[in-house]
């Protein structure tokens, strides 16, 4: 009797004390890239579990118990977060201010990241596809270890390029009309103010787009989707560049309906990994919106990334074991400065116009107008009166005198080793001085720097209409017209002291202009080529979606029709009559259908098949065979006309997905055909015995993709998880294509090779298989460590199409050469596969917060056991503050 | 957090590659000092000046030899590279008005006329470097970096680079005219003027390299002084880019280097340019 009644008064009085011995504490917890309020978050407290709210201005408040205690802090799909409080007063308010919260622990690291390769930089090459391109793909653990451990390796994604990786901002299709592929220096290093994208995962088609084969993404810079705030970012590396600041400012949306966002920034770097190999990049963004009703907004959008860098040579390993691997032969002392001769420069801003019209949340209309102008250049050195000045040059090099037909000269190998290693980068005095030379006979300069531009201008429009005929049915309709004109040219950028060039070739003094043959060209001027490139392309796109519970079936369509023209503004003296004015006008119409299902059994597993047929016109770059001198179009000589890709694409996935687990696995299959491939080079042994410049047609090239992707994460312990992924894939040529090359110094119009064996080759594309371990440790007290294994193999060298010809063994009058030997060939024709090996990645984290800045450190380190690749690079790591 | 902005900007700007590059302002200047160290070499009697004559002594007919004592040579270059009819070599005469002996340097390095230009004056220090004939028997004893199998080796472009040090002057090459009849092998290596010859009259307009030959072709040139008619070779490379020009008729005046023909069968005239071909009033009635 009496133990009861205490009880209760026992009770009455702890619950009497409880309401008074209590404190609020009051935060605004914020998406870490975006500044979004979180409008629920769980809260664990030391005696329960609650869900709390936020205000319209995204507060939340929560009573708490006084003492000194962590609390954790749980938001869907955010890392869970601890807080240590200490509640001394009843009743005091604590106001925590904004919080960030962040999702996987790339996005820290996807804050400052530099990993941008010399590939992805140098918009000429096939770029492999990194970080920045991956970026907010945060679901997909297989997508996120290509972004930031795979791409390190030149790891290609399905063993596809990057045309087939579609990239729109605002809508409007940032793939090159001339080469189908995005230039990621278009709008590098504005990562953080670009993080609001749609993506769709490997063939799948966009909204609004139909999209690619290797995933496509739909950037959106509004500033309505921003809350507001401010962030600088510095990172620094000793990867591609060393400095990088980014300063953006967001103003979320007034009352007055504008809002906008600025972003600027800086990417510097004396010196990548390779000697003489500087950065200097700008980026610059600016969005504005209006909202001028909930139905009805505008956003207009600038966007200016200017690059300047020096090139890193690529060398063989002659010339590494004489000079180690961070050596480039493309610079020289001057003046105490490398100078490096091969500088790429891209200035390409863009402007754009959208509105966004809503009249009902069933039905939306997008119309962007876009226009970007600008130039592109890459400086070299010309040495129309003087010697190759380039160090490596074949003729320079120990191996050139080791190789003579009257057998090895040791002397002569020997004093080119010791020049080499002596000197062995460019001489740009001796170069000013022979133009002094030259200047004081009045006579043309012997050597100059150019720079080979190409000055595009294009407008692009696009206009989408989404409407939902029923709760589960989504319909999209897509109208786009592009259109652009590049203007193509060399001009000398710099005489090195020397006098105006001579416009014609300086051996066989054949005249660049024959209408004006006389001409010099000096700074600015147009030198040895002059030509328009106009490209347009009209294409309207469908997808009709169907969403289930159970179930979500896609259907996509496109059609396209697709011109080309070249434009001469000079008269080739080796083509007079083939290289002045209007070429052929060539067009082809363009289809492709998708179609997909995804199907959830049993709650957790899910099935997703997607089927895609694509017939795709050639780009513009390999629709002409040699631009610079002809308006010839691929295939007019060997009377195969040009064919238009035929791709078809089939995957099939089983995933998984529970809160502590995520697993992918994915079957695939790729197969293109019928793609035409120009490239240029010089080539020696060429019919015979003659050595040419000479622009390589392959044109019937098949390529077979088949392949699993394996992605899966588990959640060990809440702080613990760990990854594992692997990519299989066979990638090879599934046919015999046919060649044939053109030359200036060829006899005839062109050579025929005939068919290239190149059938069951594998294709160079990285390395076929991938495979990563990684461990990651979260602590809920702001620092997190990862740990990363990678293992590389399958790489294969890339092998030139004409050697796999009749070429290889024919002499110049079509019979075979006496001292051929079979079992020699066959072994100097085995394909070359690069060895396996391994690379071992570190990350840690930790961020502070002080008052209202939060101040994160960020550290990787890539191969760390120092592997040396022949295809990579060596050691790096990045260092990041953030500062929001 | 302004301030540190402020500052890592300014960090920023200057780490990178200036956009434009002014002409050096010392050109030459590691070649001066070389020059320089020479000519006091020279005062000090660490070096001795010798004649080319002098020099051509040191080779014994048989084998290329490396010179022994420390000795320089000087002059003024006369040949040109230019057009491909002389290849790795140029040839200097002792003066540039008043030449009285030539010599031949091997060096090797192509577009030699971008730094040794015609009337360049230089001076050469041969200390270990070798006289001798490129293919034995050639008749023009010439200096270059080696030997092999008793025949004269070039020098390498590192040896020309140390040794063949240019000053800065460049003279005018004078005129001097010599007769047919008086040419003789002590002309080899100097830059002379042969006027009012002709060609053969049965080779007018047929290019100065005939298709048949693979290397050289020799023109006979024919001057004719007091009822004495007296021929000459005029000797042009195939790899000239005047080979194909034609042979003019009508009496010429014609400058070039006295030479001899790969096997030292005859003397040549080699030509710098086609353009050192002029009209001239006529010696032979033909």
């Amino acid at each position: 009797m009496n133990t009861t009644r205490r009880a209760t008064f026992l009770y009455l009085l702890f619950a009497q004390l409880g309401f008074t011995q209590t404190a609020t504490i009051q935060f605004y917890p914020i998406e870490a890239e975006s500044f979004r309020s979180i409008q629920s978050l769980q809260v664990q407290l030391p005696d329960k579990i609650i869900t709390t709210h936020a205000t319209q201005s995204g507060r939340h408040t929560i009573v708490v118990p006084l003492g000194t205690y962590d609390i954790g802090l749980q938001a869907k799909t955010r890392r869970r977060l601890n807080l240590s409080l200490v509640m001394q007063q009843a009743g005091e308010v604590k106001d925590l201010g904004q919080i960030l919260f962040f999702g996987q622990v790339e996005d820290e690291m996807s804050f400052g990241v530099i990993s941008l390769t010399e590939e992805e930089l140098d918009s000429d090459s096939d770029e492999s596809l990194s970080a920045s391109t991956y970026l907010n793909t945060v679901s997909d653990v297989f997508y996120r270890t290509v972004a930031f451990h795979f791409s390190a390796a030149f790891f290609k994604p399905r063993g596809l390029d990057s045309s087939h990786r579609k990239v729109l901002i605002n809508d409007i299709e940032m793939n090159k009309l001339n080469t189908g592929r995005p230039v990621w220096s278009n709008w590098g290093g504005l990562n953080d103010v670009m993080r609001n994208q749609i993506f769709a995962q490997g063939s799948q088609a966009l909204l609004s787009h139909f999209g690619g084969l290797i995933g496509s993404t739909n950037i959106n810079t509004s500033a309505t989707q921003f809350g507001k705030g401010s962030r600088v970012t510095y990172s620094h590396s000793n990867r591609s560049y060393q400095h990088r600041l980014l300063v953006s400012y967001r103003s979320g949306v007034a009352d007055n309906g504008w809002g906008y966002v600025a972003a600027f920034g800086l990417r510097r770097g004396l010196s990548g990994a390779q000697e003489g190999t500087f950065y200097d990049a700008t980026s610059a963004l600016l969005s504005v919106d209006k909202v001028i009703s909930p139905q009805h907004q505008l956003n207009f959008t600038a966007i200016y990334t200017p690059v300047r860098r020096g090139k890193g040579s690529s060398y063989t390993k002659e010339v590494a074991e004489i000079k180690g691997n961070t050596y480039n032969s493309y610079w020289g002392w001057q003046n105490n400065i490398r100078r490096n001769a091969r500088v790429a420069r891209i200035a390409e801003p863009q402007l754009m116009l959208s509105h966004h019209w809503q009249p009902k949340p069933t039905l939306v209309w997008r119309t962007t107008i876009a226009y970007q102008f600008g130039e592109t250049g890459n400086s070299r050195l010309d040495y129309p009166g003087g010697t190759n000045p380039d160090p490596t040059y074949y003729q320079k090099l120990l191996s050139y005198f080791l190789s003579t037909s009257s057998g090895p000269d040791y002397e002569k190998a020997f004093q080119a080793k010791s020049f080499f290693d002596q000197n062995g980068q460019i001489d740009w005095e001796a170069m000013y001085q022979a133009n002094q030379t030259k200047t004081a006979l009045g006579k043309a300069a012997a050597y100059a720097l150019y720079e080979d531009r190409e000055d595009q201008s294009s407008w692009a429009i696009s206009s989408t209409l989404e409407t939902q005929p029923n709760p589960n049915q989504q319909l999209h309709l897509s109208l786009r017209y592009r259109k652009m004109q590049s203007e193509n040219f060399a001009t000398p950028i710099d005489l090195l002291g020397g006098l105006p060039l001579q416009n014609a070739d300086p051996y066989d003094h054949y005249a660049y202009d024959l209408d004006n043959p006389t001409t010099h060209s000096g700074l600015g001027d147009p030198y040895r080529y002059h030509y328009l490139f106009d490209a347009n392309r009209v294409g309207l796109h469908t997808k009709f979606e169907v969403n289930t519970a159970r179930w979500q079936a896609t259907v996509a369509s496109q059609m396209t029709h697709t011109a080309y023209q070249r434009y001469g503004l000079f008269r080739n003296g080796g083509y007079p009559n083939a290289s002045k004015g209007r070429s052929k006008k060539i067009s082809f119409f363009g289809i492709g259908i998708k179609a997909g299902a995804k199907i959830n059994l049993m709650g957790r597993h899910w099935i997703d098949g997607n089927l895609a047929y694509i017939k795709r016109p050639p780009t513009l770059q390999n629709s002409f065979s040699n631009p610079r001198e002809n308006n010839h179009i691929v295939g007019e000589f060997s009377n195969s006309p040009l064919k238009r890709e035929a791709i078809v694409s089939a995957e099939m996935s089983y995933l998984f997905r529970s809160p502590a687990t995520d697993i992918r696995l994915t079957v695939y299959g790729v197969q293109e055909r019928d793609i035409t491939d120009v490239s240029y080079f010089f080539a020696d042994g060429i019919g015979g015995d003659t050595a040419a410049f000479i622009q390589e047609v392959v044109y019937g090239l098949a390529k077979d993709h088949i392949g699993l992707e394996w992605g899966m994460q588990i959640e060990l312990l809440p702080e613990l998880t760990l990854n594992s992924v692997a990519a299989l894939g066979y990638h090879a040529h599934a046919k015999n294509p046919f060649t044939y090359a053109t030359s200036q110094d060829f006899e005839e119009e062109f050579i025929d090779f005939g068919e290239s064996k190149l059938k069951n080759t594998r294709l160079a594309v990285g390395p076929h298989n991938a495979f990563a371990l990684g461990i990651g440790y979260q602590d809920p007290n702001f620092w997190r460590l990862g740990i990363t294994y990678s293992y590389y193999t399958h790489s294969y060298l890339s092998i030139s199409p004409i050697i796999r010809t009749q070429n290889f063994i024919l002499d110049d009058d079509g019979l075979p050469f006496i001292d051929y030997n079979p079992e020699k060939a066959k072994d100097l024709l085995t394909p070359k596969r690069f060895d396996d090996y391994g690379l071992l990645n570190l990350t840690a984290s930790k961020s502070w917060k002080i008052n209202q800045m939060y101040i994160g450190w960020f550290m990787g380190i890539n191969n760390i056991l120092g592997q040396h690749i022949f295809l990579g690079d060596t050691n790096n790591h990045v260092v990041q503050i953030i500062a929001a | 957090m302004k301030q540190l902005f402020f500052i890592g900007f300014l960090f920023m700007i200057s780490c990178t590659q200036k956009r434009d590059f002014d002409i050096p302002k010392n050109l030459g200047n590691e070649e001066n000092e070389m020059l320089n160290d020479l000519l006091e070499k020279l005062d000090s009697g660490e070096l001795t000046k010798v004649s080319f004559v002098q020099v051509r002594q040191l080779y014994n007919g048989r084998e290329a030899t490396q010179i022994d004592g420390k000795l320089v040579i000087s002059g003024v270059v006369v040949s040109s590279d230019e057009s491909g009819n002389f290849y790795k070599e140029i040839y200097i005469q002792d003066h540039p008005t008043n030449p009285t002996e030539g010599i031949k340097v091997m060096i090797d390095r192509r577009e030699l006329h971008n730094k040794y230009n015609i009337g360049r004056e230089v001076y050469l220090n041969i200390s270990g470097l070798f006289v001798g004939e490129a293919n034995r028997g050639d008749g023009v004893i010439a200096i270059g970096g080696g030997e092999d199998n008793d025949e004269l080796v070039v020098m390498s472009e590192q040896q020309s680079i140390e040794r063949v040090l240019r000053t800065k002057n460049t003279f005018e090459i004078g005129e001097k005219t010599i007769t047919l009849t008086e040419l003789m092998e002590t002309h080899i290596g100097l830059f002379v003027t042969l006027k009012s010859v002709h060609f053969l009259s049965e080779e007018h307009g047929q290019p100065l390299v005939a298709a048949k030959d693979w290397y050289d072709t020799q023109r006979e040139i024919t001057q004719c002084i007091e009822n004495t008619k007296t021929s000459f070779l005029l000797e042009t490379s195939r790899f000239a880019d005047f080979s194909d020009m034609p042979i003019p008729n009508g009496a010429i005046r014609v400058r070039g280097i006295i030479t001899k023909t790969y096997n030292g069968s005859d003397l040549v005239l080699a030509l710098n340019a086609y353009e050192d071909i002029t009209p001239d009033d006529p010696s032979c009635s033909e």
